[in-house]
């Protein structure tokens, strides 16, 4: 049952995920960064479901990246291109929409 | 450096052979368990390492998240892959039970080889035919996956595997009467002139294309043919499965191998124009030839629909 769940979280994420990692990237951020910025705020998720992500932005041109030494350690830092802004405004909307839908689909079954 | 992270890395880069810039994967990788090290376990020893990259995941397993999409046949093919394979290992395997037979040898590089063999070694031929066939139809489609442009491969019955098995449909009769009036009037012109096959129509006396023996042999082959087509239709009637079919074709490639081996050498008449003959021979071995692989195709076609319908 567990991994059943765990296949449709998942799947429930990657999208959301996608969303999360783009408004997070006005400014240049790194791998590690993010994971830890999303963990502090409740959302855990795998290093290797958010740099294979990463990657798949860069290569549709929605982020850049650059490797910059800070603290003395390598990091690969992203950050949004206006492509990426443009996609990104376009994704919360779309996003609100299905909030909406369900948030009336919930009060529906409420008041049932 | 960490002997176990390099080891590590190592693997992934390995796993990502296929992925687009794996040298900046894995530096990206080896960058973030330095990070987590440094900030969560505030050291590097060998222990803190290796905890860190199981809770990073399987080498094999982070780098298919890399190759996401990525296939190297694609899903659409795998219906075409077994059945490609299994009618290029029957023409295969018809070939080498025929040089078996026939005790010739024939290559036709780089994808048929067929060396005189005994049936004993012929047993231990088959595996590798059917390897090589199996790879070779892996390979095209490998290659048409990495094309990614639309191929509209010949279906080749998979369209009916997709919608369900169909059965065979029922004999018409018409057919069977059509076959039957081809054989009633083959077997009048046999009776009457001796042969079915004529080199001028002249009603009065019209003059056979071969020689009398050569004219007889001819004539009965096709009249065995027409007759072997009308039993089949007949029988469909009263059993309508493919195996009828199957039997019908396999009969019918014997008359047509027994027909390919009569020396056509003397059997035609004299022409008025010495390369008439010559021609003739050519165009009459090729239409033979035609016939007994358009037969061949015919039969492991139904051989190939019977298979299915038993995996079903």
């Amino acid at each position: 049952m567990e991994t059943e769940f765990a296949k449709f979280e998942t799947e429930m994420n990657r999208g959301f995920l996608q969303l999360l990692v783009l408004l997070m990237l006005d400014e240049p951020a790194y791998g590690y960064g993010l994971l830890k910025l999303l963990r502090d705020r409740g959302y855990g998720t795998e290093e290797n479901t958010l740099y294979p992500l990463l990657r798949r932005l860069e290569k549709d041109s929605l982020v850049t990246s650059a490797w910059e030494v800070t603290e003395d350690r390598p990091r690969k830092f992203y950050q949004i291109t206006p492509q990426g802004d443009q996609l990104r405004g376009r994704l919360l909307s779309v996003w609100r929409r299905q909030q909406a839908v369900l948030n009336q689909l919930l009060e529906e079954k409420n008041h049932e | 450096m960490s002997e176990v992270l390099d080891t590590y890395l190592q693997r992934v880069d390995t796993y990502l052979a296929a992925a687009p810039g794996r040298e900046d994967i894995v530096a990206e990788i080896r960058s973030h368990i330095m990070e987590k090290l440094h900030e969560e376990h505030d050291t590097a020893d060998e222990a803190a390492v290796e905890r860190t990259l199981r809770e990073y995941g399987d080498p094999r397993q982070v780098a298919e998240r890399y190759l996401d999409g990525y296939q190297i046949i694609s899903p659409a093919y795998k219906g075409y892959a077994c059945r490609y394979t299994l009618i290029l290992f029957g023409f295969h395997l018809a070939l080498s039970v025929l040089s078996v037979i026939l005790e010739f040898r024939m290559a036709v590089f780089p994808f048929f080889y067929f060396p005189v063999l005994a049936w004993w070694e012929l047993m231990a031929f088959l595996p590798m035919i059917f390897l090589a066939d199996a790879g070779l139809v892996g390979l095209l489609l490998v290659l048409l996956t990495r094309v990614r442009k639309v191929v509209h491969l010949p279906a080749l019955g998979v369209r009916r595997r997709l919608s369900g098995a169909r059965p065979l449909p029922p004999p018409r009769w018409h057919h069977l009467l059509l076959q039957a009036a081809a054989l009633v009037a083959l077997g009048y012109l046999y009776l009457w002139f001796g042969t079915v096959f004529f080199l001028s129509v002249n009603l009065e006396w019209p003059r056979p294309l071969f020689m009398p023996d050569a004219s007889r042999f001819y004539s009965l082959v096709v009249i065995a043919l027409v007759g072997l087509s009308v039993l089949a239709t007949a029988l469909r009637f009263a059993w309508n499965s493919r195996w009828i079919l199957v039997a019908q074709h396999a009969g019918s490639l014997v008359l047509l191998w027994l027909a390919l081996n009569y020396s056509l050498e003397e059997s035609l008449v004299t022409m008025p124009h010495e390369a008439l003959p010559g021609l003739l021979a050519i165009v009459f071995t090729l239409i033979l030839v035609i016939a007994a692989g358009a037969t061949a195709i015919a039969m492991v076609r139904q051989l190939v629909l019977l298979v299915d319908g038993v995996l079903k």
